[in-house]
């Protein structure tokens, strides 16, 4: 049995960003964007804490629970822009809101 | 000591200063101190009666008996080449002369003036307006002797305006009744034509002598014409036919004003104008005829008319269009003296007349027709007796005013005219004597036509009466020779008037008088025996109607002037007003389209090259602003991969 070392951390971060950006990038439902955004963020605060571990600094850690207030944050906002587009358009399919173009 | 005849030119500024006072506080005084109005206008007069009865005797004293004071100089301005041929500046230095002409004149109307205004604060005391009232006749006696007492010609036109000016306000006074307005209209309309006339004179005397003053005015080059304008110009004024129209209207205005400017003084202006200008008359005499001619018309026809009319009024104002027609006859038979003479004493038994006219007027309420009047020879005994004496003397009862002028015009008429004036006269005498005792009768002694409590006028106003009736007595007698014996106080109006209207000519015919006493008495006795008939037929209805004269002027002029004026009006209306309106709409809507053309080529057009250019400088590139976020987001990741690629990827 390997024991988890570092790679497997960084590997997974990679993973759980890629599925995110993939999330972002193909999925139509903007609720399900949010989420692959939040996924991003997630990945990024393993990234975070693995280092942090890995050199011993706390700095990342700290960091990482700022991440996590921002998301939060990021969250309440999305969802509330999210609630003001259905009130006025009635869909929350990014690929139906596409007015602001040339 | 201070000199009347040196500060002359205080006469016309009294007046002027109570007009002034009147204008500017009579608003104030009309509610508080309505007394104080007419005292201030009386007082006016009066100390410009003073002072021209001062310069007067100091002008009696002189030498030279002409005095001229030049007030203000005229600046030379543009030179003329004069008819004659001569060089010109044109002036026209402004200032007064006091010579025995003008002295009857100023003493006429500041004497008459005053009394009229005394009886005037009686006769108006409940009227409306009252301080406009007297501060117009304020304004119209200085009008008057600035007309009387001016040097030249131009000043004596100022004057003569604006004695037309207060003639329109004061025939208008009661401007709230239409006829009055229209009167004030008709009469100064009817002046303006004469006036214009008037105009032409002066600038032919200026044309023909360089000088407009009184004292250069010598016969002549263009004598006749100068004499036939001015003689329109006094034709106007003084109401001859065929410019009579205006004065019967006129009598829509107060009494007082009828008796002051309709009877003694502004009318008589023209009169004293050709007496003034005797030297171009003198010299031209067809012009000379024709003024003879114009006063027999106007003297006949005026008194045929005022046979039949019923408004006691009008009668008077017939009868005074018919004396000033005697006085132009004097005139036009070279008599100018005569003329004078006779409005002197008209002055003084038509304003009595017209005064007695408002007494009784007064008395019954504005009652004006003869023929609802009657009977009040007891009931005002003051206005009968002194009526009684201004009729006697206007119908030229022996020893009265106006035997002695009219007796002496018909003298001279005998002497140095032709038959048929002298008929003409004679005629008119007896009508004149019909038509006063028919007024007399109907008013004084004929059963009353009414059932009014008449009471005697106040005091203001048969004072003035019998103050003119003393006059109208009494002046008769300065034109008889014999009656002074060239004393030292008192001269005869001959003498008197001799420096300044050439020497007169004694006409001797005893039996002259005779016949004029004797029409005289025919008159009234054909009155006393026919007053009381009412007249029927188609001549009783042509002198009611006054020969349709105003009817004529109506129709002809008044209503082709309308007709034919409104025709072209419309036209002028329709053609150059809507026009002018027309186009300058059409103007602005061109304006507006030009406008519309440069905001919409040219501001637009600026506006949209801009955005047509950025549309197509963005050709290729805007399409990539699709409007999804998640083709932005694929195209930032595919960005961020690519630059980690060309950071990190590339094998170092």
């Amino acid at each position: 049995m390997h024991p988890v070392t570092l790679y497997h951390y960084v590997a997974l971060s990679a993973i759980l960003l890629v599925i995110g950006v993939f999330g972002v990038l193909t999925r139509r439902n903007l609720v399900v964007i949010l989420m692959s955004i939040e996924i991003i963020l997630n990945a990024v605060n393993i990234n975070l804490v693995t280092f942090s571990r890995h050199y011993q600094h706390v700095t990342g850690q700290v960091f990482a629970i700022f991440i996590i207030a921002v998301a939060v944050a990021e969250a309440a906002v999305g969802l509330g822009i999210l609630i003001a587009l259905f009130r006025n358009q009635e869909t929350v399919q990014a690929d139906e809101v596409n007015l602001l173009k040339w | 000591m201070v000199s009347f005849l040196d500060q002359l030119h205080w006469i016309p500024l009294f007046p002027l200063a109570g007009a002034a006072l009147l204008m500017v506080f009579g608003p104030m005084l009309e509610k508080r101190a309505r007394a104080l109005i007419g005292f201030i206008a009386c007082a006016a007069v009066l100390l410009s009666l003073l002072w021209s009865a001062g310069a007067v005797f100091e002008l009696s004293q002189s030498v030279e008996r002409s005095f001229e004071v030049v007030k203000f100089r005229w600046e030379p301005g543009l030179q003329f080449r004069l008819a004659g041929g001569g060089l010109a500046h044109l002036r026209a230095d402004w200032g007064f002369l006091l010579d025995p002409l003008s002295a009857v004149m100023i003493l006429v109307v500041t004497g008459i003036s005053f009394l009229i205004h005394v009886y005037a604060t009686g006769y108006m005391a409940s009227a409306g307006g009252y301080y406009r009232f007297f501060g117009y006749l304020n304004l119209f006696v200085f009008f008057m002797l600035l007309l009387v007492m001016a040097n030249n010609y131009l000043l004596l036109f100022a004057g003569w305006e604006g004695v037309g000016l207060a003639s329109y306000l004061l025939i208008g006074f009661f401007f709230d009744r239409k006829a009055a307005g229209d009167a004030a209209n008709k009469a100064f309309l009817t002046n303006r034509i004469a006036d214009a006339a008037l105009i032409l004179g002066i600038l032919a005397i200026f044309f023909t002598r360089g000088s407009v003053r009184f004292l250069d005015l010598a016969a002549g080059p263009w004598a006749a014409t100068i004499a036939l304008l001015l003689l329109i110009g006094a034709m106007g004024k003084s109401a001859q036919f065929p410019f009579h129209v205006w004065l019967p209207d006129a009598m829509e205005g107060p009494t007082p004003v009828s008796a002051l400017i309709h009877a003694a003084t502004m009318v008589t202006a023209g009169v004293y104008l050709i007496a003034r200008s005797n030297l171009v008359f003198t010299a031209s005499p067809d012009v000379a005829n024709l003024v003879a001619l114009v006063g027999a018309i106007s003297a006949i026809f005026a008194a045929s008319v005022a046979l039949a009319q019923d408004d006691i009024k009008r009668v008077l104002a017939y009868s005074t269009i018919s004396q000033l027609g005697f006085m132009f006859l004097a005139l036009g038979v070279g008599a100018y003296w005569v003329a004078i003479f006779h409005l002197f004493t008209h002055a003084f038994f038509k304003a009595l007349l017209f005064l007695g006219a408002g007494s009784i007027i007064h008395a019954l309420h504005g009652e004006h027709d003869l023929h609802r009047m009657g009977g009040l020879f007891r009931k005002m005994p003051v206005t009968h007796a002194t009526m009684l004496i201004g009729a006697l003397a206007l119908a030229g009862a022996p020893g009265m005013a106006g035997f002695f002028s009219k007796d002496e015009i018909l003298a001279q008429l005998y002497g140095t005219g032709s038959p048929a004036l002298y008929l003409i006269g004679i005629l008119t005498s007896l009508m004149t004597a019909f038509y006063m005792w028919r007024l007399m009768q109907l008013a004084f002694y004929a059963k009353p036509a009414h059932a009014r409590e008449v009471r005697e006028s106040p005091l203001s106003m048969t004072g003035p009466l019998v103050v003119l009736a003393g006059g109208s007595v009494i002046v008769g007698w300065l034109g008889l020779p014999e009656a002074w014996a060239a004393g030292p106080l008192f001269q005869t109006f001959q003498n008197w008037l001799e420096p300044a209207l050439g020497p007169h000519q004694e006409v001797k015919a005893g039996w002259l008088a005779g016949v004029a006493v004797l029409v005289a008495v025919a008159g009234i006795w054909l009155a006393w025996r026919f007053h009381d008939r009412r007249w029927h037929g188609p001549l009783a209805n042509l002198l009611r109607n006054h020969w349709y004269v105003d009817q004529l002027y109506h129709t002809v002029i008044v209503r082709g002037v309308a007709h034919r004026g409104g025709y072209y009006l419309g036209h002028f209306d329709r053609l150059v007003v809507d026009g002018g309106v027309n186009g300058a709409a059409a103007f602005t809507r061109g304006l507006s389209r030009l406008s519309m053309f440069w905001d919409r080529w040219v501001i637009d057009g600026a506006v949209r090259a801009v955005g047509t250019m950025a549309k197509m400088g963005s050709f290729p590139v805007r399409f990539a602003q699709n409007g999804s976020v998640q083709s932005y987001a694929l195209v930032l990741i595919a960005g961020l991969v690519a630059l980690l690629w060309f950071s990190f990827g590339r094998p170092v």
